[in-house]
């Protein structure tokens, strides 16, 4: 693929070593032509000067990788005490960001540490623009020589070329030592580690496939890791259940409640959980430490190939790094309202790949109202080693939280002052809510990529999920359906879900492949799968009495494999046309062990057998995925984009031999992307997904159910921009019309359920807005030895009013949150202000009967809006120091 | 209150419109509707005597019947499949079913959508949360009963004066929680639209006091001196079952739906 010798000027050789959707690229520049001389002493880019670039085929698959470009350098000044030298070279490995800033910077080979000191110095003051695959910014490491020359070398200078490897020969400060460059012809074959993704599987198939960098996912303040999704045009996500329970996600029209319809990667590794007791496609990102998110790559709808269950509104792949910045051992101390403490510990070597870290985070809080008390714990470690062709990555991650839960209280009884906005029901089954989680995940990812550009990955991973809950949506409505009147003594549900994960994943995608001259195509193929054994329970619990168990519910194992297999053509047919048509198959198959199955001791006492019902499915999703890309100019794409996808059933409601029901997927997308450098990246897509069969959240049993054919048409715009250096914003906004086109089958409790066809979709906002502004500027380049800089952020969501069921609204909300920091060397002090208006919202909302008056005589039937608070004003404050 | 969700430091009243100017088409249907109309209890004219078993004319002086709550479902079958209802009221009131004016009692409150069943209790209500059952409100202005009935038959020349207190409870034998009058299967019964400007309820004592034979009473009675003390049906009585039967089943009152037009 990506192997092109230009004679007299580079020879490119691109080792890709691919890590799931986290894929570094290095490239390595061995230049056999000579180098221009670099301008001395201090010389300002008329231009700017342009890294050798090389696209990696004449007509790529992918975009080309631009290395980073030279816009400015600064000579070194040579020791004053070292006048005496010959030639001497340092080289330095300088990490240029993805807004163009120095990162790291360090020695890869020393001349000591006057000339090692001298070179860091000088190199710290270049400016660059950074690495791009195609119009993406990349974070990079270059390796740079700077070389020192006697003052009897020529005193002729050689421009650097532009190169990453610019050579660097110092004219000397002083006077009396004048240096010149030296020239690259006696260069070493230099190289660029690009750290960016190596493949662009993501890039370009619809106008609403995003790839939010870290600039932006830092800009604004976020409460806990997991809230950098919040960037994601189209996408809010909200904590009803506390920490210990995952964020409720909407992603462009799509309630997705705890997952189901959006499948989340992070590096690598499979998060949703099938078949989960509290939601179909159960994510939770609790485990998320914000230091170490380092991209967001979002493919809104369904069309890639490799986008498997769960991925209906789309699918999410999160990146973990530390930039090079901020590398190096991080301690963070932060306190905040509500006496909220969290500490962090980062370990990062400055030397190793940005993928190489480790963190670890725990975090306690005494939450904003009655019964949110709650602590969490998370550790993430992450190591790429290997070099050449073949690299691996090993990544585990182990988190755990226990929290109480305030529930939710109905909207009426908050009007009529019976309880409060952010309290909790005084009965003990509405204060024993809470939940604990546990999950632990491993991978071991083995990334390819030869000099012709063939790539691929074998991955293992391995997972373990623990889940309980003690939550009461309805008060007291609930009779055992075990014992004979036996009733009335809370709603207490006990959910409990235990999840043992194995997986597999693979892929090969070819070198380019020229029938002519202005075609190339290269074949993807991949394979993935995963073995899931669920042991899941519902009970209810009386929290007066010890948690007594006054009914069962559910009591059940399942067995499920997903093997899915998918293939694609990626067809460039001259400069201006991208082409890809895939295919994906999904074969699923379970096993359920429904203990509690022909179980009704109430209604058929004398009936002789063992209760249970144990069964098997099994069934099979097959979707066309297609995308074409026309860019008739160098800053216009006009996208279109088709693809079928499936969301896995919950298994325990299958019957046996059931060829299982998916959720139909059929998704298409139409748009454009302009983009002008870093100025401005503008998006603008509609899009329209049907759904044969969705689902809505079910207060009564505190889970999924069906809801009928759904449709959603809508419009995306995003626009990126930075107008300054220091300067990014980011603004989207994602507008549907979220209709029930068939409504759920009649049942004799509803012969006409509350859906009807054409209806707005319950809890789904038709406009979601966010904007991200970010600013961060170096105040004084040198206080007291070290940079003084500041930061400032400012991020804000909103959502418009939500249809419930029964024909309510709920409220539209607004959220502003705010950040400042100060950083001198290696010490910050930040503050971040959350929810700055001081708006009074519902992190969640819905409409259900409920009946939190046990003693009052009567029984509500009518649905009542229920809601549960979010989070009031709140601040924290941060110390770090980066050592 | 009202802007107690949304918070008041914006104008979302503008936001609103905005919002629902750029989503038109989302905000036309939304399904269901909230529906809040007036309930109105009115009983029915005895002043002439009624006939009861055996062509016996019995005379009605007080029927006070304690009423509600009122629920009405969807489906076709009322009671524990009545989990989520249309509508519902959930007050009692002593309605005097010998008077034909009817008499708002409260707001019935629910979502538009079919309704084909109903169910209610007669001032005393089962929870799911005590074995015992509730006296409400109305039931506790009748000191206890449902049902307050006051009147004499003629019995071949023998007046009878009789009274009866009936409690219409939940007992072993019954399903807890459930209302004790349940209708069930009225097909399009009615259709909520939220355009009705009210229901009325018209209750017929007639009906309940028709399916009780006097005549076994009138024994040890003259046609001069009639009996000796007025008639209580107690609960072990033939004439009381009947009485409670007729309350529950047969007596149902009739719905009249009001338009706003």
């Amino acid at each position: 693929m990506k192997k092109t010798a230009r004679p007299g000027r580079l020879a490119y050789a691109i080792a890709t070593l691919a890590v799931g959707t986290i894929l570094p690229t290095q490239v390595a520049l061995a230049q056999d032509a000579p180098a221009a001389e670099t301008p001395a002493p201090e010389t300002p880019a008329p231009a700017a000067k342009t890294l050798p670039t090389t696209p990696v085929t004449p007509s790529p698959p992918e975009p080309p990788i631009t290395p980073p470009q030279v816009l400015h350098t600064v000579a070194p000044t040579t020791p004053a005490s070292d006048g005496g030298f010959g030639e001497v070279s340092v080289e330095l490995f300088v990490v240029v960001e993805e807004d163009g800033r120095i990162g790291a910077v360090s020695v890869a080979r020393s001349a000591g540490d006057a000339f090692d000191a001298a070179a860091m110095k000088a190199v710290r003051q270049w400016q660059f623009a950074p690495a791009q695959r195609g119009n993406v910014p990349l974070s990079s490491r270059i390796r740079v020589n700077v070389d020192f020359k006697a003052p009897e070398a020529e005193p002729d200078a050689a421009e650097s070329d532009g190169a990453a490897a610019v050579a660097v020969t110092s004219p000397s400060s002083p006077p009396e030592l004048p240096a010149k460059a030296a020239p690259a012809s006696e260069e070493p074959a230099r190289e660029v580690i690009i750290e960016g993704e190596r493949t662009s599987r993501n890039e370009g198939r619809t106008a609403s496939d995003f790839h939010i960098g870290r600039s932006v996912l830092a800009a604004a303040p976020r409460q806990e890791g997991a809230e950098v999704l919040r960037s994601a045009p189209g996408m809010y996500i909200g904590r009803g259940e506390g920490p210990a329970v995952a964020h409720n996600y909407m992603l462009r029209g799509f309630d997705a409640e705890h997952g189901q319809d959006i499948e989340f990667r992070v590096a690598g590794l499979p998060i949703n959980l099938p078949s989960h007791i509290h939601g179909q496609g159960y994510a939770d990102l609790g485990f998320l430490i914000g230091d170490t998110v380092q991209e967001l790559r979002i493919n809104e709808g369904v069309s890639d190939p490799k986008q498997g269950d769960f991925a209906v509104a789309g699918s999410v792949d999160l990146r973990l790094g530390v930039e090079q910045r901020r590398r190096g051992v991080q301690l963070r101390s932060s306190y905040g309202s509500f006496n909220t403490f969290r500490q962090l510990a980062l370990w990062a070597p400055p030397e190793a790949s940005f993928e190489t870290f480790g963190a670890a985070q725990y975090t306690s809080t005494e939450g904003f109202g009655e019964n949110r008390a709650g602590q969490s714990g998370s550790a993430i470690f992450q190591h790429r080693f290997g070099e050449g062709e073949l690299s691996y990555r090993a990544i585990g991650i182990l988190h755990t939280a226990r929290a109480d839960i305030a529930g939710v209280v109905r909207r009426d009884d908050v009007e009529s002052d019976r309880v409060c906005f952010t309290c909790v029901y005084p009965y003990a089954t509405a204060r024993a809510q809470g939940a604990l989680s546990q999950r632990f995940l491993i991978g071991l990812f083995a990334d390819y990529e030869d000099a012709e550009g063939a790539s691929g990955q074998l991955g293992a991973w391995l997972g373990y999920d623990n889940f309980r809950l003690q939550e009461n949506f309805t008060g007291f409505l609930h009779e055992s359906q075990t014992l004979a009147r036996v009733a009335g003594l809370g709603d207490l549900i006990e959910q409990r879900n235990s999840t043992l994960s194995l997986g597999l994943s693979g892929h090969y995608r070819s070198s380019p492949f020229r029938p002519t001259s202005w075609a190339s195509v290269t074949l993807e193929l991949g394979a993935e799968g995963r073995l899931d054994a669920i042991d899941q329970a519902q009970n209810l619990l009386d929290a007066a009495v010890r948690n007594q168990t006054w009914d069962r519910r559910i009591d059940a194992s399942v067995k499920g494999v997903d093997l899915g297999v998918y293939g694609e053509l990626d067809w460039s047919l001259t400069d201006f046309v991208r082409w890809r048509i895939g295919l994906r198959a999904d074969l699923l198959s379970y096993e359920i062990d429904d203990r509690l199955g022909n179980f009704a001791p109430l209604s058929r006492p004398q009936d002789a057998f063992i209760p249970g019902f144990r069964r098997s499915a099994l069934g099979l999703a097959i979707g066309p995925r297609t995308s074409l890309e026309l860019r008739p100019l160098d800053w216009l794409s006009l996208l279109a984009a088709y693809g079928e996808g499936y969301r896995s059933p919950q298994a325990r409601l299958l019957e046996n031999g059931e060829s299982a029901p998916f959720t139909k997927v059929h998704s298409g997308d139409v748009g454009i992307r302009i983009t002008q450098g870093d100025l401005l990246r503008l998006s603008l897509g509609g899009y329209l997904t049907r759904l044969s069969d969705d689902v809505a959240f079910d207060a009564s049993e505190g889970r999924l159910e069906r809801i009928g054919r759904t449709e959603r048409l809508g419009a995306v715009a995003h626009v990126t921009s930075r107008p300054l250096p220091w300067l990014v914003g980011s603004v989207s906004a994602t507008f549907v019309h979220a209709t029930l086109l068939e409504p759920p089958p009649a049942s004799a409790e509803e012969p006409q359920p509350p859906f009807q066809a054409g209806q707005s979709l319950p809890f789904v906002p038709p406009l979601v807005v966010r904007a991200d502004l970010g600013a961060e500027r170096t105040f004084v380049p040198s206080l007291a030895g070290r940079p003084f800089a500041g930061r400032a952020g400012l991020g804000l969501s909103y959502l418009s009013s939500r249809p419930l069921p029964y024909g309510d609204f709920s409220d539209p909300l607004s959220l502003l949150d705010a950040s400042a920091g100060l950083s001198w060397g290696p010490l910050e002090l930040s503050l971040e202000i959350f929810n700055l208006l001081n708006a009074e919202y519902a992190a969640v909302e819905y409409s259900f009967p409920s009946d939190w008056d046990p003693d009052d005589g009567v029984r509500p039937r009518t649905p009542a809006r229920s809601t549960s608070a979010g989070a009031p004003l709140s601040w924290m404050l941060s110390l770090g120091v980066t050592l | 209150m009202d802007a107690f969700f949304g918070g008041d430091a914006v104008n979302w009243n503008a936001w609103q419109g905005a919002v629902c100017l750029l989503c038109s088409v989302s905000c036309a249907n939304t399904g269901r509707n909230e529906v809040t109309l007036p309930l109105f209890l009115a009983g029915t004219d005895v002043s002439t005597p009624l006939m009861s078993v055996g062509d016996i004319p019995v005379r009605i002086t007080r029927a006070d019947l304690a009423f509600g709550p009122l629920y009405l479902c969807a489906g076709n079958t009322a009671g524990d499949l009545c989990d989520t209802a249309r509508l519902e009221w959930l007050d009692t009131a002593v309605v005097d079913t010998t008077s034909v004016t009817p008499r708002e009692v409260g707001l019935l409150m629910g979502v538009s959508g079919p309704v084909r069943s109903w169910m209610s209790d007669l001032g005393i209500s089962s929870q799911l949360t005590r074995p015992e059952p509730y006296v409400l409100e109305a039931a506790q202005q009748l000191d206890g009963s449902s049902f307050v009935l006051e009147g004499s038959a003629d019995v071949n020349g023998v007046n009878i004066t009789f009274s009866a207190n009936v409690p219409i409870q939940q007992n072993d034998e019954t399903e807890l929680g459930v209302p004790v009058i349940r209708q069930s299967s009225e097909p399009n019964f009615h259709e909520l639209t939220g355009r009705e400007s009210g229901l009325t309820l018209h209750f017929d004592p007639s009906a309940w006091v028709s399916r009780i034979d006097f005549r076994p009473y009138a024994q040890g009675c003259t046609s001069t001196n009639g009996c000796l003390e007025p008639l209580i049906l107690t609960p072990d009585s033939e004439a009381y079952r009947s009485l409670t039967i007729a309350l529950m089943t047969t007596g149902r009152p009739h719905f009249e739906w009001h338009d706003a037009d």
